[in-house]
C-alpha cells in the first residue's frame, strides 16, 4: 500500500471506469455512485498522503520507479521508458486539489441525464489522467497522460456542453494539440540528450552515480551502452547530459547548444502556457468554459489549467533553470499583462461564466508573476495560487452552475436582488466573490500577498515599476466582481428570462454539500495557510535555490564566460 | 517585551469575543434574542479593554504566521502599547454605546440579527488593526473592516443607492490599498520584516550618510523612503477619506445611522490617523509635509462642502472629512500627540452627534407613521423647533457641535487648538524669521475652524431651533426611546473639556499626553520650537473663529428658515455638489475605464480571437486544397495508371490462355527482356 500509494491514486477511478463501462445501462442509475465512490476513495487517499508527506524532505517521496519499455537501439544506444512515480512539494498539493476537485465535480455531475455511462466513463478517466499528470515522472508517462487527457475533455464538452459545444471542443482540442506538439518536440530533444546514470552504470558495470557522470561527461562511455531516459528526475541535472547533445546544459557544443536549450525552454513554456493559460494564449479557455456542463467547467478552471503551471515549475523551470532566469522579466512582464488584460476583459462580460473565465486568466497571472520573481515567496504564492484558484474557481462556477440550473439563463443583466430570494446562496457568492478577490482571511489573499512580495522582493527579475503594476489587479478584480454582486444579487428583485417565470428555490443539500467543504477549506487555508505551505516550503526553496544556482551555471556555460 | 499570559488571554478575549457572537448571531437567523448576545460579546470586550488599559506593564504578544526561508517569517502579533490599549477601549466603548442605540433604532428592521452580526464583525475587525503589531496584520484587518464596511453601507441592500455607495467605498478604499500593499512590500523587500517593532529598533538608530539612510544593513536614499512612506500613506488617504480619495464617505451615509456614527466618523475612518501614528517614524520630513498639505486641504474642502447640505447626515459626513483633515494635517507638522488627541476627542462627540441625528431621523420616521404624511427624514429643510420636542437628544447634540465647533471648555477645543497651533509653530520653524507659503496651512486649518462653527451653528438653528416646518398634522415628533437617548447622553457628555484637562484652556497638560507618545526615529525628527508664547494669541484667535462661525450662522438663521439660503449661488452650488469631484472623477476615470475594458474586450474578441479563427479557417481552406489535389491529381494519376493497367490488362488479355507452356514462354520472354534492360542500363552506366 504505502509503495504503490501513488499507482492506487491513479488508477483507481480508471478501474471504476471500466466497471460503469461493464455495468448494463438499466443500471444506469449507479453510475454516479460509483464515481462518487471512485473520487471519494481517491480524496481519502490524497488526504493520508498530505498527512503522511514528511515536511522537511525536498526530494520525491513515494517514490516508485519500474521498468516499462526498454529497447536496444544498437549503436543509438538504449531506450528505456519507465514507470516513474513520486510527489515532492511541487506536485503535492496539485494531487490533493485533483481529488478535492474531482469529488467536487462528481457530486456536481448528479445532474447529468443523459448518455450516463459516457459520461461517467469519460469523467473517471479524465480523473485518473489528470492524477497522472502529476504523479509521472517520467516525461513520457507525463505525456501519455497529458495527451489522453484531451481525449475525455473533447467528448464532455462537445457531447454534454452548450450550444456551441462543438466549436468550443473543437477549439479546445486543437489549441492544447498545439501546445502538445510543442512539449513533445522539447521531450524528443531531451531524450537525445540525456541518459540514465543508474542503468547506464549497469551496462558499463559501474555502480556509483557519480563516476558514471564523470565517465559520460569526459566522453569515456560509447554511445552504444548509454541508456537513453525520459526520466525527469535524471534531466533534472545536468550531469547526465550526453557532451555535444542537443540540449547539453555544459556549454561547448558544436552547434551553440545554449541557444537550443533556450528554445527548448521557449516552446515548452508555451506549450504550458496554452494550458494556464496565459495571454495572447488564452481565447480557448472562455469558450470551452461557456459551452462545458458545470461539472466539467469546475474541473477545466479547478485543476486542468493547473497542469500547465505545475509544467511550468516541473518541466520549463525544473529542466532549463536558465530559461527562468533569463526570460524572467517578460514571463513577469506576461503575468502582469495577464492580470491587467485578463481583469478589464471580464470586466467586460455579460455572460456571468465567461467573467469568471476571465477571472481565472488573470488570476493565473499572479502564478506567472511569483513564479518569475524567483524568490521563496513568490514561488509559495504562485503555488498557493494554484491550489487557492483551484478552490474558488471551482466554487464561482458551481455559483453560475446553481443559476444556470435554475432558469437557464447565464446573463448577468438578467438578474436582480437574488438576495432577496436566496439568502443562503447570496452569502456563499458574497464569500466566495470576495475570496476570489482576496479578502484577507481567504486563502486567495495568502496567494496574492506572497506573490506581491515576492514581486517587489526580486529586484534582480522583476523591476518595481513592473511590480506596482502588478498591484492594479487589487482593483480591477474588486471591480467586476463587485459590479457582479451589485447587479445580480441586490437592489429588488426579479428575474427576465425567456422561460417565464421559474422557482428560484434556495440552496439545495446536494449544493451545500458541494459548497460547504470549498468554503472551509477557502477560510481555513486563508487563516491557516502554513497547513499547505509548511508541507511544500522544503521543496520550494531547493527549487528557487536549484533555479538560481544551475540556472546561472548553465547561463555562465551558455555564454562562456 | 513580552506580555504575560493575562495581557494575551485579555487580548485575545477582547479581540474574540465579538466575533465568535457575531458568527452566531448570524448563524441563528430569525432569532430576536441573538442581539443580546451580541452586545453581550461587545461589552465582554469592553471589559477586557478596560482591564487592560488598567494594567501597568506594556508587551508585545508575537505568533508566527507564516515561515519563510532563512528565519524569515511573516509575523502576526499584538502590540499593548499605551496607543493600543486606549484606541481599543475607544473602540470597544463607542461599539458598546452603538450597540445598545441599535437597539432602538433597528427595533423594527427585519435584517436586525443580520445587522449585530455585521456590526459585531466590524468591531472585531477595527479591534484587529488597533492591536496590531505588524503591517502585514494591520493589512489584514483593514481589508476586512472595508468588507464589514461595505457589508454595512449596503445593508439595505433593495435600496440601489444603498449598493452602489457600499461598492464605491470599497472601490475607492481599494485604490487606496494599491499603495498601502506597495508600501508594505517594498519595506519587505528591502528590510525583509513588516512586523512594526522591529522596523522601529532600526528606524529609531538610522543613520544617514551621504544621501542614503542606514538602516541596519540596509542603505535605502532618502527619496525611496520618502516614496514607500507615501505609499503607505495612500491607505491613510483611502481610508481616512483625505483628498483627493474622499469622496466615498458622503455616499456612505446611505447605511444606517448607528453605523455612519461608529464606523465612519469614530473608529474606521480614524483607522487611517491610527495607521499614520503607528507608522509615523518611517516618514522623512519631505513626506511629513506632503502629509500636512493633503490633511489641510482635506480639511477645507470637506468644511466647504458641509456648507450648504441640507440632508442632516451630509453636514456630519462632510465635517467628519474635514477633522480628519486636521488630524493627518497635525500628523504632517510633527503634532503627533495632537493628531491622536483629536481622533479621541472626534470620536466621542461625532458619535454623540450623528446618533442625535439619528434620534431626530428616527422621531420624524415615527412621526411619518403616525401622522400619514411622507417627508425626507433626513432633510433638514423639513425639521425645526425640535429642542422643545426632544431635549435629551437637543442638549446632547449641543454639547457635542460646541465642542465640534472648538469653544473653550469642550474637549474639541484642546485638541484643535493644539492643532493650530502646532501647525502654526510648524510654519515658523520651516520659514525662519517672517511669513512664507508654509503659513497657508495654519491659514487654512484656522478658516477651517470658522467654516466648522458656521455650519454646525447653521445646522443647530435648522434642525432644533426655530418654529417646526413639519406639515400641519395632529402629531408631533416626540423623544427617542431611553435605548437612544443615553448612549447618545453618555457620549456628548465626555465631549466635556474636563475629562481631558485640568486646565480646560490648555490642551497641553491633557493626562493622555503622558501616556501617548511619539515612537523614537531619527528620520522623522522635526525640530519643532516651543510654541508656549504662541499659545495664547493661537487659541484666542481659534475661540474668536469659532465665535465669530456661530455668530454668523445665528445671524443667517433667519435666511436659513425662511429658505432663502437654497437660491443657490455658484459659490453654494460648488459647496453642495463638493466641488464636484464625483461629477470629474466620473468622467475622467470612471467611464474611461469602462470604456477600456469595453475596448479590451473588443480587441480580445476581434484581433486575439480572430486571429485564432483565421488560423482555424485558413487550416480549414489548406485542408479543403489539399483534399482537392488528393482526389483530383493524386488520386487522378493513381486512377489514370489503373486505367492505363487496365487497358493494357485489357490489351494483354490474350496473352493468358490458361496453359502452362504459353506463361512459362511468356515468363522466359519478360525475363529476357528484363536482362536486356538490366544490361543496357549497366553498359549505360560504365559509359557515363
Amino acid at each position: 500500500m504505502e509503495n504503490n500509494l501513488l499507482t492506487i491514486l491513479m488508477f483507481l477511478p480508471l478501474a471504476f471506469a471500466v466497471l460503469v463501462l461493464l455495468l448494463p445501462e438499466k443500471w444506469s442509475g449507479s453510475y454516479r455512485w460509483l464515481s462518487l465512490t471512485a473520487t471519494g476513495l481517491q480524496l481519502v487517499l490524497a488526504i493520508k498522503l498530505f498527512l503522511s508527506f514528511d515536511h522537511v524532505q525536498s526530494g520525491y517521496q513515494y517514490w516508485q520507479k519500474i521498468d516499462w519499455i526498454t529497447l536496444d537501439l544498437r549503436s543509438l544506444g538504449m531506450l528505456s521508458i519507465d514507470y516513474q512515480v513520486g510527489v515532492d512539494g511541487l506536485s503535492l498539493l496539485m494531487v490533493l486539489l485533483t481529488a478535492i476537485v474531482m469529488f467536487i465535480g462528481a457530486i456536481s455531475s448528479w445532474t447529468i441525464t443523459t448518455m450516463r455511462k459516457g459520461y461517467f466513463a469519460l469523467y473517471l478517466l479524465l480523473g485518473s489522467n489528470i492524477m497522472g499528470c502529476f504523479v509521472a515522472l517520467d516525461f513520457f508517462l507525463f505525456y501519455l497522460f497529458f495527451e489522453f487527457m484531451l481525449l475525455p475533455m473533447y467528448f464532455l464538452i462537445g457531447l454534454w456542453g452548450g450550444e456551441r459545444r462543438a466549436y468550443a471542443s473543437i477549439k479546445f482540442f486543437l489549441y492544447t494539440l498545439v501546445g502538445s506538439l510543442l512539449i513533445l518536440a522539447v521531450m524528443i530533444g531531451l531524450y537525445l540528450s540525456v541518459i540514465d546514470p543508474v542503468e547506464t552504470g549497469h551496462r558499463i558495470g559501474v555502480a556509483d552515480v557519480t563516476s558514471v557522470q564523470q565517465l559520460l561527461q569526459t566522453g569515456q562511455i560509447d554511445a552504444a551502452d548509454m541508456v537513453r531516459t525520459f526520466s525527469i528526475p535524471a534531466m533534472s541535472d545536468s550531469s547526465n547530459f550526453i557532451p555535444g547533445s542537443l540540449l547539453t546544459a555544459l556549454g561547448g557544443g558544436d552547434y551553440g547548444s545554449g541557444n537550443l536549450r533556450y528554445w527548448a525552454f521557449v516552446l515548452i513554456f508555451i506549450g504550458f502556457a496554452i494550458k494556464l493559460p496565459i495571454v495572447p494564449l488564452h481565447t480557448w479557455l472562455p469558450d470551452a468554459h461557456v459551452e462545458a456542463p458545470t461539472p466539467i467547467s469546475v474541473v477545466l478552471a479547478g485543476i486542468l489549467l493547473k497542469i500547465g503551471g505545475y509544467g511550468f515549475f516541473r518541466f520549463a523551470y525544473g529542466i532549463f533553470p536558465e530559461g527562468g532566469i533569463y526570460f524572467g522579466y517578460w514571463i513577469a512582464l506576461l503575468g502582469v499583462l495577464a492580470i491587467i488584460y485578463g481583469g478589464l476583459n471580464a470586466m467586460a462580460q455579460k455572460d456571468i461564466k465567461k467573467l469568471i473565465a476571465y477571472s481565472s486568466v488573470a488570476h493565473m497571472g499572479f502564478v506567472l508573476l511569483g513564479l518569475a520573481s524567483l524568490t521563496e515567496e513568490g514561488v509559495l504564492g504562485a503555488m498557493m495560487m494554484m491550489f487557492s484558484h483551484g478552490l474558488t474557481s471551482a466554487a464561482s462556477f458551481l455559483i453560475a452552475g446553481v443559476i444556470y440550473d435554475r432558469t437557464g439563463d447565464r446573463l448577468i443583466d438578467n438578474y436582480s436582488g437574488i438576495a432577496s430570494r436566496l439568502p443562503y446562496f447570496t452569502f456563499v457568492s458574497v464569500v466566495i466573490f470576495f475570496a476570489s478577490l482576496g479578502l484577507p482571511g481567504f486563502s486567495g489573499f495568502v496567494a496574492e500577498l506572497l506573490a506581491f512580495l515576492g514581486a517587489f522582493a526580486s529586484d534582480q527579475i522583476i523591476p518595481t515599476w513592473l511590480a506596482i503594476l502588478s498591484l492594479s489587479g487589487l482593483l480591477i478584480t474588486a471591480a467586476y466582481y463587485l459590479w457582479v454582486i451589485q447587479r445580480m444579487y441586490f437592489g429588488e428583485y426579479w428575474v427576465r428570462s425567456w422561460h417565464g417565470e421559474r422557482a428560484m428555490p434556495d440552496l439545495t443539500p446536494r449544493e451545500w454539500l458541494m459548497f460547504a467543504p470549498l468554503m472551509m477549506m477557502i477560510l481555513l487555508f486563508g487563516v491557516m495557510p502554513h497547513l499547505v505551505l509548511d508541507p511544500v516550503n522544503a521543496s520550494v526553496t531547493a527549487f528557487v535555490n536549484t533555479v538560481w544556482e544551475s540556472g546561472s551555471q548553465y547561463l555562465d556555460n551558455v555564454t562562456g564566460r | 517585551m513580552e506580555a504575560t499570559s493575562y495581557h494575551s488571554v485579555l487580548v485575545l478575549t477582547m479581540l474574540v469575543a465579538p466575533l465568535i457572537t457575531a458568527l452566531i448571531t448570524l448563524l441563528l437567523r430569525q432569532r430576536r434574542g441573538t442581539l443580546w448576545l451580541s452586545i453581550s460579546g461587545v461589552a465582554v470586550s469592553f471589559v477586557a479593554a478596560l482591564l487592560l488599559s488598567q494594567s501597568p506593564a506594556a508587551g508585545t504578544v508575537h505568533y508566527t504566521w507564516l515561515v519563510l526561508a532563512e528565519g524569515r517569517q511573516l509575523t502576526f502579533g499584538f502590540s499593548l502599547d499605551w496607543l493600543s490599549r486606549i484606541i481599543a477601549l475607544l473602540v470597544t466603548f463607542v461599539s458598546l454605546m452603538v450597540h445598545i442605540y441599535s437597539i432602538g433604532y433597528m427595533h423594527d428592521d427585519a435584517g436586525i440579527n443580520r445587522y449585530f452580526g455585521f456590526l459585531g464583525l466590524f468591531t472585531f475587525s477595527m479591534l484587529g488593526i488597533v492591536l496590531s503589531q505588524s503591517l502585514l496584520m494591520i493589512f489584514f484587518f483593514w481589508e476586512l473592516v472595508g468588507f464589514t464596511s461595505y457589508l454595512l453601507i449596503g445593508f439595505w441592500y433593495r435600496k440601489p443607492s444603498a449598493v452602489l455607495a457600499a461598492k464605491k467605498a470599497f472601490i475607492v478604499n481599494r485604490i487606496g490599498d494599491m499603495g498601502f500593499l506597495a508600501g508594505i512590500a517594498l519595506l519587505w523587500g528591502w528590510l525583509g520584516t513588516t512586523n512594526l517593532d522591529e522596523l522601529q529598533a532600526l528606524f529609531a538608530v538610522a543613520q544617514y550618510q551621504n544621501g542614503y539612510w542606514l538602516l541596519g544593513i540596509t542603505e535605502l536614499s532618502n527619496l525611496a523612503l520618502t516614496g514607500t512612506a507615501l505609499a503607505l500613506f495612500c491607505g491613510v488617504i483611502g481610508k481616512s477619506a483625505q483628498f483627493p480619495l474622499q469622496v466615498w464617505l458622503p455616499d456612505a451615509m446611505e447605511g444606517p445611522t448607528p453605523v455612519s456614527a461608529l464606523i465612519h466618523a469614530a473608529t474606521m475612518v480614524a483607522a487611517g490617523v491610527f495607521l499614520l501614528a503607528r507608522i509615523y517614524f518611517l516618514f522623512p520630513v519631505e513626506a511629513l509635509t506632503v502629509v500636512a498639505i493633503i490633511g489641510a486641504l482635506t480639511a477645507v474642502i470637506g468644511a466647504v462642502a458641509a456648507l450648504t447640505q441640507t440632508d442632516i447626515k451630509k453636514v456630519l459626513a462632510f465635517s467628519t472629512i474635514s477633522q480628519l483633515g486636521y488630524m493627518v494635517l497635525a500628523m504632517g507638522v510633527g503634532a503627533w500627540f495632537a493628531a491622536l488627541f483629536h481622533l479621541i476627542t472626534h470620536a466621542f462627540f461625532k458619535a454623540a452627534l450623528f446618533l442625535s441625528a439619528g434620534s431626530v431621523i428616527h422621531s420624524l420616521h415615527r412621526w411619518e407613521q403616525e401622522s400619514g404624511r411622507h417627508i425626507d427624514a433626513q432633510d433638514m429643510r423639513w425639521m425645526g423647533g425640535l429642542r422643545k420636542r426632544m431635549p435629551v437628544t437637543y442638549y446632547s447634540y449641543l454639547i457635542a457641535m460646541l465642542s465640534l465647533a472648538g469653544l473653550p471648555f469642550f474637549s474639541g477645543f484642546l485638541s484643535k487648538d493644539a492643532i493650530i497651533i502646532a501647525s502654526w509653530s510648524w510654519a515658523s520653524a520651516l520659514s525662519g524669521s517672517g511669513f512664507s507659503i508654509f503659513h497657508l496651512l495654519p491659514m487654512m486649518a484656522l478658516l477651517t475652524a470658522f467654516l466648522t462653527a458656521y455650519y454646525m451653528g447653521r445646522q443647530l438653528f435648522l434642525v432644533f431651533f426655530g418654529d417646526s416646518r413639519l406639515p400641519a398634522s395632529t402629531s408631533l415628533p416626540t423623544e427617542v426611546a431611553s435605548f437612544m437617548k443615553w448612549p447618545t447622553a453618555i457620549l456628548a457628555l465626555l465631549s466635556l473639556g474636563i475629562f481631558y484637562s485640568v486646565n480646560p484652556l490648555d490642551g497641553k497638560s491633557a493626562w493622555l499626553g503622558d501616556l501617548l507618545q511619539a515612537p523614537a526615529s531619527t528620520i522623522s525628527s522635526l525640530t519643532v520650537a516651543d510654541a508656549t508664547q504662541l499659545h495664547w494669541i493661537m487659541a484666542a484667535t481659534t475661540v474668536l473663529m469659532a465665535l465669530g462661525g456661530l455668530a454668523l450662522a445665528g445671524k443667517s438663521r433667519h435666511a436659513l428658515v425662511t429658505g432663502k439660503e437654497w437660491v443657490r449661488s455658484a459659490p453654494a452650488r460648488w459647496s453642495y455638489h463638493q466641488l464636484y469631484f464625483n461629477q470629474a472623477y466620473d468622467r475622467i476615470f470612471v467611464r474611461p475605464f469602462g470604456k477600456l475594458s469595453d475596448a479590451v474586450s473588443r480587441f480580445d474578441t476581434s484581433v486575439v480571437d480572430g486571429i485564432v479563427n483565421v488560423l482555424g479557417v485558413s487550416g480549414v481552406v489548406i485542408a479543403k486544397l489539399l483534399g482537392w489535389f488528393d482526389r483530383y491529381i493524386v488520386d487522378g494519376l493513381v486512377n489514370l495508371s489503373a486505367w492505363i493497367s487496365g487497358r493494357a490488362g485489357h490489351v494483354t488479355r490474350g496473352i493468358q490462355s490458361g496453359n502452362a507452356q504459353s506463361y512459362l514462354l511468356w515468363g522466359v520472354i519478360g525475363i529476357l527482356l528484363m536482362m536486356v534492360w538490366v544490361f543496357q542500363f549497366m553498359a549505360w552506366k560504365i559509359t557515363f
